[in-house]
């Protein structure tokens, strides 16, 4: 009975929620649906209710602006891909690495080079940009794919390898060790046996990647300017002389969400698996 | 054990840091510390003292900059832990629906930031938005939500909390599930109430998630930019000017590279400061949880 | 044998065009920089075709969201990148442009093309917006000022001019010519039903927001008060010794007028930029407005107006009590003294002084801005572009075809010609660091507007900023700019 009260419970906390996240969505989703002048006039919310939606906007954006559609969002797939799958990579190998083995680097110890390494994402990107925007000139990487991914791993390392040290830092050594005693490499023994035990970790530091490298902006606004320009820049670009595009934001909004959300169906089997206790 | 394989494994890290981070380091360091001009339309510092740094600390600006930003990341970052916390322990039970739950919840965080900032600077308009209708129809009077200089910052915390929430419910809820089982289930067999397992077991034992998640939110909302350029543009008057807007507009708009980049770097070592004092803080937890 | 010869020649004559060999820039690529379509860039993207059919040449458009242009011009000329042949930009940067070396002369280019039609565009454009240190650095492609709007059906019902006459013992002025008079019928339309829709309308819309062109719109109110005719400066610096007058009385009382006019403007008007002015007034919700000419465009043809037909147009209006910052005192004036502001100046067209495309890039720019194509951008919609040229006044067909009534155009037409033909018209600010003087005055406009400081305070805060970015940028340099701007002799 009192199982029975804390679950009905649980469930309106989770509803209450769950419309605090969908309402501002629900207003983008609707909102690519209105007429210039119900979003003038409004508020207006329920579609055939208050307001006739129309497709025109999503028509323009898969027809006369398909061309400006297409190349950043490929752009954004594949630098946001490749960079967040490299950036948990190497995190989570460097966090191994800071977690199993003891280091010294002059007065720098393993907490030291953690933390140098965190301290990489304190820097404020404006300046950092324009720096770096020098660099790629002298390097040829400006309005690259390589040079954007190459910024975007150096981006998200330092939350990778924070997130999978804490991780990692709570696995018994005990079961690699057997693996170690059975003749495996150190190689071996991080890719067949922590790999699959820190699953649930790893694709949610992937995830995180995938989302901070998907939606940046800054950084690819200054470092590139036509080829390879990404979702985001294209939704900054919605806001005219005569005001923010709401409709066309939208839209474009709502496209550009759903890969992520692709990506989380995708993983959601291995949250899953953490669900199985680590250790047995 | 070879040592020269930990270093492998930690190399490529070290490297990529080093080359993308060591040059705008020094770089913007010569800069605050300098004067930059163009001549015969090519850049070129030199490097003057701290003149830059004797203005800063006679900027109101900079000081106003510095509250506002302290204010939006202690305030949001406080709601979005609590709220994260919260969420991810209702979610960490079994029940149905669970996946659909996680999956809805994590939405926010998928949308790009200057996406959120346009959706709630929509929803937040004094007379379209359909905040203010609600409070219309319910007989309240309207809010200047992002207009009234009392109010606009919380409306920038309020979407920060939206939209980051998720992720600390992300990390959280990883953490959780990493705690064993048995852990739980023996001490509900030595009669322990819901409360203090929480309190003496799963908070614990989550102590390196929650610092995690913690910390790395806070580094992230210092820099918070996107969402109040548009939704605010850092007004009414200065309530909402966080020390990344300021720093973007001497440093990108106004073009003072000099002083852009001493703002910057103003930021920088506030956040040094808070995540050594930090580290201090959570030195205790951690050392337990490195056992 | 002369057959034959008759034949080769034929043939290559042929030759010559069915291969366009003779074409003048075949396989040339030249990059056109500004911002998104449709807006600015849209009449690049509907000449283009035509350029390069002639010529064998090719555009590319690049294009970066406004707030970006400004830095993005900028990393890519002063960091070496030179990742741009053609930039578009607003007409106030061309002083942080063309002073620094990045932009190519076009004094040679422009004396031996007769196409651009070089005296057909206004005299202030050509003369002085495009020009620095004597010679032309850019093209205008646009004409841009502010200019005042009202609503025809608020002011000019005689019902509501009886009420206010009685409220306030003067005739309803249409249009108001005096921001006290503004002020005055702001007031009386704020807040209530005035044109039968069943919703509440208000006094104004002007844009206020942080970070945008606010400050374009306080100097629209301060011109009428610090700026008298034959007067050099006054709006900005003494152009004797490089002094700001941005804390002057005259300038103080603009600035109470900002604010004052707040509490009868549209809610939350303190966040919002021009775009949004645009659409608020386009949707009937505000009696008179300030801004350039899109209001004109958006409102008689925009599909999302409902004020079509019902938008009178003015030049700004002025004071009667004027600050002489000679004397040092308020002048009385028995007529309005109005001061019409060319706010940012119009977009203008350039080169990078390092293209390697100098001529195909001038080629193209001397295309668009052709009196004949540049008409067609002026009348076409979403092109941003208002008119620049006299002939662009001289015929209404392009405007009517564009979806203006045949009144409306000549209203628009003659509001934004009295303001460029003004005597007493006010140039933009036009100096290096220009952008950092302005951001300095953003954020106190910004602190005032929120009643965080006192219009006095705020304005002397801007003083000493202004001072200390001269003295950063070298008094000398700045004064000589300054007075090369306003068109005064240089020692």
């Amino acid at each position: 009975m009192k199982g029975k009260m804390i679950n009905l419970a649980t469930y309106f906390v989770l509803i209450i929620w769950t419309m605090i996240v969908l309402f501002p969505i629900f207003w983008m989703v609707t909102t690519s649906f209105k007429e210039k002048l119900d979003v003038f006039l409004g508020p207006k919310y329920l579609p055939w209710v208050d307001f006739k939606p129309t497709v025109k906007w999503w028509v323009r954006i898969f027809t006369v602006e398909r061309r400006e559609l297409i190349t950043p969002f490929i752009n954004s797939l594949i630098v946001a891909g490749i960079s967040s799958f490299f950036a948990s990579l190497l995190g989570s190998m460097a966090a191994y690495a800071l977690t199993r083995y003891k280091f010294r680097f002059g007065p720098m110890r393993n907490d030291d080079i953690l933390l140098w390494i965190v301290s990489q994402r304190m820097m404020p990107p404006i300046i950092t940009a324009l720096a770096v925007f020098l660099m790629f000139r002298v390097t040829n990487l400006l309005d690259t794919h390589f040079g954007l991914i190459l910024v975007y791993i150096a981006f998200n390392l330092p939350l990778s390898v924070w997130i999978m040290a804490n991780f990692l830092s709570q696995i018994p050594q005990s079961i690699e060790e057997a693996a170690l005693v059975d003749g495996a490499s150190r190689a071996q023994a991080f890719f067949r046996v922590v790999v699959p035990m820190v699953l649930p970790s790893l694709s949610a530091t992937f995830l995180l990647c995938f989302v901070f490298a998907w939606n940046e902006f800054l950084l690819a606004l200054i470092l590139t300017y036509s080829r390879a320009q990404t979702m985001p820049i294209l939704i900054a670009m919605q806001h005219f002389q005569r005001g923010p595009q709401w409709w066309d934001i939208s839209a474009l909004s709502t496209l550009a969400v759903l890969p992520p959300i692709a990506i989380t169906l995708g993983l959601q089997r291995y949250f899953i698996k953490g669900l199985i206790p680590i250790g047995k | 054990m070879a040592q020269w394989q930990g270093r492998l494994f930690l190399a490529p890290t070290i490297v990529i840091l080093l080359l993308l981070t060591i040059f705008p380091f020094l770089f913007t360091l010569a800069m605050a510390f300098g004067k930059v001009s163009f001549e015969g339309g090519a850049l070129k510092i030199t490097v003057i003292g701290i003149k830059n740094w004797t203005r800063l600390i006679h900027d109101a600006r900079f000081w106003n900059a510095l509250v506002v930003t302290l204010k939006i990341v202690s305030l949001s970052v406080l709601c979005e832990y609590l709220l994260g916390l919260f969420l991810a322990l209702l979610l960490n039970r079994r029940i149905r629906g669970r996946t659909f739950f996680r999956v809805i919840f994590l939405l926010p965080m998928m949308l790009a930031p200057i996406a959120v900032g346009y959706m709630w600077r929509m929803m937040l308009n004094d007379t379209r938005g359909p905040f203010n209708d609600f409070l219309r129809r319910l007989g309240f009077g309207a809010v200047g939500w992002l207009s009234d200089p009392n109010v606009a910052m919380y409306s920038i915390v309020l979407t920060d909390i939206w939209q980051w929430t998720p992720f600390m419910l992300l990390i959280l809820l990883a953490g959780l599930q990493g705690i064993p089982r048995d852990y739980i289930e023996a001490a509900k067999v030595d009669g322990a109430s819901g409360w203090k397992i929480f309190l003496y077991v799963i908070f614990p034992l989550l102590a390196p998630a929650s610092i995690a998640a913690v910390f790395l939110r806070s580094v992230e909302a210092f820099k918070i930019i996107d969402i109040i350029y548009i939704m605010t543009g850092g007004g009414p008057g200065l309530v909402t000017e966080s020390l990344t807007l300021y720093g973007y507009s001497v440093g990108l708009r106004a073009f003072d590279l000099a002083y852009g980049a001493t703002i910057s770097f103003s930021l920088f070592f506030v956040v040094l400061i808070s995540s050594v004092l930090f580290f201090l803080f959570t030195r205790k937890v951690r050392q337990i949880s490195l056992e | 044998m002369r057959k034959l010869l008759a034949l080769l020649i034929g043939i290559s004559i042929l030759g010559i065009g069915v291969f366009g060999a003779t074409r003048k820039f075949e396989g040339v690529v030249i990059t056109v920089f500004t911002q998104p379509p449709p807006f600015i860039a849209k009449p690049v993207q509907m000449f283009a075709p035509d350029w390069e059919r002639m010529t064998g040449g090719t555009v590319k458009l690049i294009t970066a969201p406004w707030a970006e242009l400004y830095p993005k011009m900028y990393s890519s000329f002063a960091l070496g990148a030179h990742l741009y042949d053609i930039v578009i930009f607003p007409a106030a940067w061309l002083p942080d442009f063309a002073g620094a070396g990045f932009l190519a002369a076009l004094d040679d280019f422009i004396a031996a093309d007769p196409r651009i039609a070089w005296e057909d565009i206004l005299p202030v454009y050509r003369e002085r917006i495009v020009t620095w240190g004597g010679k032309v650095f850019a093209v205008p492609v646009d004409g841009d000022c502010h200019i005042f709007y009202y609503r025809k059906d608020a002011l000019e019902n005689p019902e509501y001019q009886g009420m206010f006459k009685e409220k306030y013992g003067y005739d309803l002025p249409v249009p108001p010519r005096t921001w006290k008079e503004v002020r005055d019928i702001a007031e009386f339309f704020n807040g209530w039903d005035w044109d039968g829709d069943g919703r509440a309308e208000y006094g104004v819309v002007e844009a206020r927001r942080k970070d945008d062109q606010a400050y374009w719109t306080f100097f629209s109110r301060a011109a009428g008060y610090v700026s008298i005719l034959g007067q050099s400066g006054g709006l900005f610096f003494d152009p004797n010794t490089m002094r700001p007058l941005i804390n002057s009385p005259g300038h103080v009382k603009a600035l109470k007028d900002y604010i004052e006019i707040m509490k009868f403007g549209v809610p939350g008007m303190i966040n919002m930029d021009s775009g949004e002015i645009r659409t608020v007034f386009a949707a009937g919700e505000a009696a008179m407005a300030i801004d350039w000419g899109d209001i004109g465009v958006l409102s008689e043809v925009g599909e999302e107006s409902l004020v079509k037909g019902k938008v009178g147009y003015a030049i700004l209006p002025g004071s009667t009590m004027v600050w002489d910052y000679k004397k040092g005192e308020w002048v009385q004036f028995d007529e309005p003294n109005q001061a019409p502001y060319l706010a940012f100046g119009g977009w203008v067209a350039a080169i990078d002084a390092k293209s390697p495309n100098l001529e195909a890039a001038y080629d193209f720019i001397s295309f668009l801005a052709s009196p004949e194509n540049s008409y067609r951008s002026v009348t076409t919609p979403e092109t941003g572009f208002n008119p620049y040229r006299t002939s662009h006044f001289e015929r209404l067909s392009g405007w009517i075809g564009f979806g203006f009534s045949s009144e409306a155009a000549e209203a628009y037409l003659k509001a934004i010609q009295d303001t460029i033909a003004h005597p007493n018209v006010q140039p933009d600010l036009r100096i290096p660091g220009g952008a950092r003087y302005f951001e300095a005055l953003d954020a106190e406009l910004a602190l005032a507007a929120a009643g965080a400081k006192s219009p006095q305070e705020a304005l002397d805060a801007v003083a000493e900023a202004w001072e200390r970015i001269t003295e950063e940028l070298g008094r000398e340099n700045q004064l000589k700019a300054y007075r090369l701007s306003l068109g005064l002799p240089v020692e």
